[in-house]
């Protein structure tokens, strides 16, 4: 048999080449992925790195992974530090102009502790998305969480008077719910007022208008006015916290209808406190008048009430009232000006009459009907005073004081001079009170009241005579010896608690289980003191061994 | 997959099982001389009352104490009193007494306070402890009483070396101590009384 030879043909390419096809393919994708497949890359610049640490500190938004800090180094004029950090494929969206980045670390502020989690995973730096459609790539971290991160609402301005400092990051309250931040306190040196820049979010921004009052939130404030104490009590957590509060006060303003919406960057008045918002009266519907008092009355002051016939129709604008240039040792006149102002708003808010009618109405009353102004008693409690101004004067009184010439352009109110007026009247009328006291019933009854009190003394004597008699009838009648009996009876009592009684053997019994019941419980109390949860968890430790004395061993 | 499952059970009981017999929890009670199986006839000598014992806070508990250093006590927790101490002294010196003192009968609620013819035996106990150089301290003051007269008083202290290591050896040195110091005291109420008795016959 002749052997048929078989040639294989060789292969072509050997299976060992997919080991290399395939390594070569992973390396491709490893290189794409590195090179290709990579997020944007931003520059941080932060005031110090505190906690971030390169290729560790994460960048997160929502609490969601975006993005680490790749390497960290000072900024050339080596005021800030700049950290590169790399952000996830596909957050491009995230970064935009309007973005802001700010370190999360643990914070202990008035609204509480927050960022506990960072204790464990270190500080990370969080992310809020902008919605701009123009890209950033460069950012300045803030140290602090920016208060506004919604623009949804109102930034306002306030302006305060008041050394009373609230603090950035303070609360905005409306009725006690918190209701926006304050963003930033500044002092502005030229009009010398604090200035502060408020974040009112919606749905509260709708409920500022241009008669909303905005005032210092300090707790708890006390006045005395001229109608009595007036208190005003916060919120207990604004108490503790202080802070802004907002509201439309009613009466706030007197035409609130006229109330309008405002808009960003409006300006409103900060109050020092709730007590001190005053209605707001229009400047152009008030009049203003001068009047002099013989001498400067303590009661009375800028904003004291000026009444006519019951009704408050001004307040005194100024107390005294000082003209420009006015040189007061150069003033040898006894009388100090007093300037008034009668609002139409206080007795008059329809505007049926122009305000120069009522100039003209008030012009008659001086010429024609004497009007006549004088300092009254509000309160006796607080010593305040206000302005009474009255018409069908005596023109012949020798107390009206009357200036017919204009004050340095104010016309004057005549007014009455009470100081020795006063005086007189008060003394009158005591002495008429003096005079109308029934002295001769008074006497009478005094008289009276002496000879109840002897008969009474007489009635006592006799008492006293009964009781002793009865005292001697007991003694007589051999009292004596019951009184014995019950002694014995008491003593009998009395012996059942002796010392060798069963009673007091009992008591000493129970007295003893109780004191070593006490000696029980009083480790275990001593154990709770030192460890509060050993009644729990054991704390059994081991005792020292007590070692025999050494001589005997050797013995 | 039963077979994983059943071993890590068995690991985890193990573990359980090992950490939970780590410690001992016995805890050792101690006696002095017995003096709960004792009792002693009150005979029917002549009455003195035996006032409670009285002692420092730290001492009357079922601790024992041990002093560790040159400034340093402890007290034992597993190794006890098996009654309060205060307790435990107050009953071994009634039944010591009425044991050396046959002539008198002792007791608590013997005769009562206050009343002028029974002698009223008081003991205030200072020291009572093991010490780390291997001996023991016992102290105490002692004072008798009639109405309102001091008859006889003085203080008694007491140094035993321990014979060897633990707390048995401890308490049996304590006990010696203890044992001893009655021992002296009853000697010194036996001559104090006496006198009493001698003064007493004079007085008649």
């Amino acid at each position: 048999m002749d052997k048929i030879l078989t040639v294989k043909k060789e292969k072509l390419y050997s299976f060992i080449w997919t080991v290399p096809i395939v390594a070569l393919i992973i390396a491709g994708t490893l290189i794409y992925r590195s090179h290709f497949n990579k997020g944007p890359e931003i520059t941080l610049i932060l005031s110090k790195a505190d906690g971030i640490e390169a290729g560790k500190t994460a960048i997160k938004a929502l609490s969601v992974n975006v993005g680490k800090i790749e390497s960290i180094s000072l900024s050339p004029d080596r005021n800030n530090v700049v950290a590169i950090a790399r952000m996830n494929p596909g957050t491009d969206d995230l970064i935009r102009d309007d973005s802001r980045f700010w370190i999360q670390k643990v914070r202990i502020d008035r609204q509480g502790v927050s960022g506990l989690d960072t204790l464990l995973s270190g500080y990370y730096i969080e992310l809020s998305p902008g919605n701009s459609p123009k890209p950033a790539r460069m950012f300045t971290v803030l140290d602090d969480p920016p208060l506004a991160t919604d623009d949804r609402g109102l930034y306002l301005t306030l302006h305060s008077e008041s050394l009373k400092k609230v603090s950035p990051g303070s609360i905005l309250k409306f009725k006690g719910i918190e209701a926006g931040h304050v963003l930033d306190a500044n002092y502005d040196f030229d009009k010398q007022i604090m200035t502060y820049r408020v974040f009112v979010p919606e749905p509260y921004s709708r409920l500022i208008d241009s008669g909303t009052k905005f005032w210092i939130s300090s707790g708890i404030t006390f006045s005395m006015g001229t109608d009595g104490l007036k208190v005003d009590t916060d919120s207990v957590e604004n108490i503790i916290s202080g802070g802004i509060s907002f509201d439309n006060i009613e009466g706030g303003n007197l035409n609130e209808d006229d109330d309008v919406h405002v808009a960003n960057d409006h300006v409103f008045v900060l109050y020092n406190d709730r007590l001190s918002i005053v209605p707001t009266y229009a400047q152009n519907r008030s009049l203003n008048y001068i009047i002099f008092l013989p001498y400067p009355d303590r009661g009375l002051q800028a904003e004291s009430p000026v009444f006519f016939k019951g009704v408050q129709v001004g307040v005194v604008k100024k107390m005294p009232y000082f003209p420009e240039n006015y040189r007061i040792f150069h003033d040898y006149s006894k009388y100090t000006a007093v300037l008034i102002s009668i609002q139409q708003e206080r007795f008059e808010k329809s505007s049926l009459e122009s305000i120069e009618e009522i100039r003209q109405d008030i012009d008659n009353l001086i010429r024609n009907k004497n009007l006549t102004a004088s300092v009254e008693n509000m309160s006796i409690l607080t010593g305040k005073k206000c302005i009474d101004l009255q018409s069908d004067v005596d023109p012949a009184s020798a107390n009206r004081i009357v200036f017919n010439a204009p004050y340095h352009g104010y016309q004057v109110i005549p007014s009455l001079d009470k100081s020795l007026n006063t005086i007189q009247d008060d003394l009158s009328r005591f002495t008429h009170k003096l005079a109308t006291l029934p002295m001769e019933d008074l006497a009478n009854n005094v008289n009276q009241l002496l000879k109840n009190f002897q008969n009474t003394a007489l009635e006592i004597n006799a008492l006293t005579g009964n009781i002793n008699a009865i005292a001697e009838k007991l003694h007589k009648e051999n009292v004596s010896q019951e009184m014995l009996n019950t002694l014995r009876e008491v003593q009998t009592i009395l012996g059942s608690y002796s010392s060798d009684s069963a009673l007091y053997r009992d008591l000493s019994l129970a007295v003893k289980e109780l004191n070593s019941t006490l000696k029980g419980v009083k480790p275990v109390v001593s154990k709770v003191n030192e460890k509060t949860n050993s009644l729990v968890f054991s704390y059994d430790r081991q005792d020292p061994v007590p070692a025999g004395k050494k001589e005997n061993k050797k013995k | 997959m039963r077979l994983p499952a059943i071993l890590s059970l068995t690991a985890a009981l193990a573990i359980t099982a090992g950490c939970s017999s780590g410690t001992d929890s016995i805890y050792h009670y101690y006696d002095l001389d017995g003096f709960t199986r004792q009792s002693e006839d009150a005979g029917s000598g002549k009455p003195v009352r035996i006032n409670n014992v009285t002692l420092p806070d730290y001492l009357d508990g079922q601790s024992i104490l041990f002093q560790t250093g040159p400034n340093e006590v402890t007290q034992t927790n597993r190794n006890r009193w098996i009654a309060s101490l205060g307790s435990i002294l107050s009953n071994s010196l009634v039944l010591r007494l009425r044991k050396n003192l046959p002539e008198y009968s002792f007791g608590e609620s013997i005769c009562i306070q206050g009343r002028d013819d029974c002698p009223v035996l008081q003991m205030n106990v200072r020291d009572f402890r093991g010490i780390y150089d291997g001996t023991v301290h016992t102290e105490f003051d002692w004072q008798i009483t009639r109405g309102r007269e001091l008859v006889c008083h003085g203080s008694i202290s007491r140094t035993e070396n321990q014979n060897g290591d633990g707390y048995d050896n401890l308490v049996e040195a304590l006990n010696r101590a203890w044992k001893t110091s009655l021992d002296d005291l009853s000697g010194n109420i036996r001559t104090c009384l006496g006198k009493l008795a001698q003064e007493d016959l004079k007085r008649k």
